[in-house]
């Protein structure tokens, strides 16, 4: 089903070097509203325990807390050492979860549970068992087997025995970042984190049973080199992990203030940063991981790519997903939820998620509901992301609607690219070609309605 | 009398009013008035004095009762154009024997039992749809309660599905729900967590594709034949 090769052409990709969204949702966080509100979120949960079936559930928990910045992050979090933080948010999560649990049907399964951050460990083993059980009160927790509980993890901060507890309490995924070894990178985004450390952490989380596991690794932050970073390629794929996300940074200080501590001159020049990518792919491949597409990559066994062959692949939130069919619950403060065709997201500030919830109401920020042109450009923009291959005749069925009239724009808007050799005009429609694979995000910006009408500088640069 | 043209024409395509003459048409609609009603509220309720029968125009209206302990059971499921309550005019001292509550925007229109009652004499047609009507009625509730009495609930399921399939051939066949699972569920007497444990089931064997609210039925013989089996 998918397009699996990819080539890496530095005159594109130079060509091509523009800000665009990265299709985590669609339409993008920027298109929320505060038009969407309480009531909005509240009809959309009740509308979707009504189907014959009701969809199962997926529950992300944003822990915002971090001991230490590090710089390039852009990620809503806190810096504290300070313990006691950590409880006065769990009281209010605590009553975000009694909240929503009273939304959902208590027979919906859930089938999927994330634990990110910040850092989640920040949160004590206990606290974290604690949490499960509170979960497990208000929903119906998944007893299958096959059930995911993942959750991110700070190689810096924790012990085997931190690890095999949260193995008890039922994570079975996870996923650590490493960003870069070379000392110097290290010290310039204020991140130490020591090789043998990270790599007894895979070793230990394998042993306990933990599966697919996902290590993240960053380009483009400063002091880095091609042979620095070919290093900690090497060294990482000595411990073969299931999956890499090998992300770009952006360099966006005006909107993550951490990141005003990275000294521009520190930063790679673009060649380098192509160099970088290159160097990536060349080595990700020759190991035999395969590319899902943007920033990620998983051996050819592992379920993502097994969900690629099977068109049951999704992008989510969290990158790619393989249960994009659940509904999903955002719970912590920031978190973006997905539930039938409406968006939610929680406030974004803790004193903000704190009042609501003190004073007994869930703290919904903003939110989205989807119309029916979201719904189709969406499919044909997840088809793009997930698969490189759009299916004219399959969309049209699908939406009733007649394709080639429906986006003339966007067909349009994708000659140029089909000319330098993105894609192809080929049964069943478009086709992604390997100097493509790159530049997945290009090729669906030609379908993003909302497009001329946003900040491109919101967005991060395509490579 | 102020009724917009196009409820004019539904009226004048439902079957108890469809055989009169266009001057008893029009008394009919002198004893007629539309009502709207916000989703959740009560058209009338079980036990309230009954003067009048209606034609749902648009939206939905459950019929419902109430048991004892406080629970609600749907009775039935009023789409546009059907009409409800018109038994209750041949009744002495008639009330009405369910509740009926709309689902969601609804407009109704309202028809007075005692005009309808007079044309009646003048319209030996509409008698005998009308009769028509209330023995279609009769016997889908004699149905209804063979399977609640006698079925299990999986039985119940596969009747209710059977009973909505069109009648020709065309496979594979789909049934689109209008109602929730809630709504669905109570009607055939069984919790929405059953109702949807079944569907799984029968979807995990390959009998029903659900795809949200639609339901596909790829062999209506295999389905039919689990009828069988128990």
């Amino acid at each position: 089903m998918s397009v699996r090769d990819v080539k890496f052409d530095e005159d594109l990709i130079r060509r091509y070097d523009r800000s665009g969204p990265r299709y985590t949702s669609y339409p993008t966080a920027v298109q929320f509203t505060d038009e969407f509100g309480l009531e909005e979120y509240r009809t959309a949960a009740k509308a979707s325990n009504e189907d014959p079936i009701p969809r199962p559930l997926s529950i992300y928990v944003h822990v915002p807390f971090c001991s230490s910045p590090c710089f390039y992050c852009g990620c809503t979090k806190v810096i504290t050492r300070n313990h006691e933080r950590a409880e006065a948010y769990l009281r209010r999560l605590y009553r975000e979860i009694e909240l929503q649990g009273q939304l959902y049907d208590p027979d919906r399964e859930v089938e999927q549970l994330h634990f990110g951050g910040g850092t989640p460990t920040f949160l004590t083993s206990r606290e974290i068992d604690d949490l499960i059980g509170k979960f497990g009160q208000h929903f119906k927790m998944s007893g299958d087997p096959g059930r995911e509980y993942s959750i991110e993890l700070d190689p810096r901060t924790i012990t085997r025995e931190t690890l095999h507890d949260l193995y008890d309490v039922g994570f079975n995924r996870c996923s650590l970042g490493i960003q870069d070894f070379d000392p110097a990178v290290q010290q310039a985004v204020n991140r130490i984190q020591s090789v043998p450390d990270t790599l007894r952490l895979i070793e230990d989380a394998r042993e306990f049973g933990f599966g697919s596991i996902s290590v993240d690794l960053i380009y483009g932050l400063p002091k880095q080199t091609v042979q620095g970073f070919a290093r900690t390629l090497d060294t990482v794929l000595s411990s073969r992990p299931e999956r890499f996300a090998v992300y770009a940074y952006a360099h966006l200080p005006q909107m993550f203030k951490p990141q005003t501590q990275i000294k521009a001159e520190d930063l790679p020049s673009p060649e380098t940063r192509l160099k970088l990518l290159e160097l990536t792919i060349e080595k990700l491949s020759a190991a035999g991981y395969v590319y899902i597409g943007m920033d990620h990559f998983a051996l050819p066994e592992d379920e993502l790519v097994l969900a690629q062959e099977n068109g049951t692949l999704h992008r989510n939130f969290q990158g790619y997903s393989t249960r994009g069919y659940c509904d999903l619950i955002g719970t912590g403060v920031s978190s973006i939820g997905k539930v039938g065709n409406s968006f939610v997201q929680n406030k974004k500030t803790l004193p903000e998620y704190y009042e609501a919830l003190d004073r007994g109401v869930l703290p919904v920020h903003r939110g989205l509901t989807v119309n029916r042109d979201d719904i189709i450009r969406r499919d044909v923009i997840q088809q793009i992301m997930c698969y490189g291959v759009l299916d004219y005749a399959a969309t049209a069925a699908r939406h009733d609607i007649d394709f080639d009239a429906y986006f003339a724009d966007a067909l349009e808007a994708l000659k140029p690219m089909v000319d330098d050799g993105l894609a192809e005009f080929a049964h069943p429609g478009l086709r992604v070609l390997p100097a493509g694979r790159l530049l997945l995000r290009h090729l669906a910006m030609a379908f993003d309605a909302y497009l001329p009408s946003v900040q491109t500088s919101r967005f991060s640069k395509v490579i | 009398m102020t009724i917009k043209a196009a409820h004019i024409a539904t009226l004048r395509r439902h079957h108890l009013l469809a055989s009169l003459s266009e001057q008893q048409f029009q008394a009919a609609l002198e004893g007629c008035r539309t009502e709207q009603l916000r989703p959740g509220v009560f058209l009338f309720r079980r036990g309230e004095p009954a003067d009048s029968f209606f034609v749902l125009l648009s939206g939905q209206v459950n019929l419902t009762v109430t048991s004892k302990a406080g629970a609600e059971k749907i009775a039935g499921i009023v789409r546009p154009g059907e009409s409800f309550a018109e038994a209750v005019m041949f009744l002495d001292a008639p009330v009405y024997p369910v509740s009926a509550r709309a689902a969601s925007q609804s407009e109704v229109a309202r028809i007075r039992c005692d005009t309808f009652v007079a044309l009646l004499r003048g319209s030996t047609e509409t008698c005998f749809q009308l009769l028509a009507s209330l023995s279609r009625r009769l016997h889908e509730k004699m149905r209804e309660i063979e399977y609640l009495a006698l079925e299990s609930a999986t039985h119940r399921l596969i009747h209710a599905m059977e009973s909505r399939l069109p009648s020709g051939q065309p496979e594979p066949d789909t049934i689109e729900f209008v109602e929730s699972r809630q709504e669905l569920a109570s009607r055939l007497s069984m919790t929405p967590e059953t109702l949807s444990r079944i569907l799984r089931s029968l979807s995990d064997a390959g009998v029903i594709i659900v795809n949200g609210r639609s339901l596909q039925i790829p062999d209506r013989i295999r389905l039919l034949s689990l009828l069988d089996d128990e």
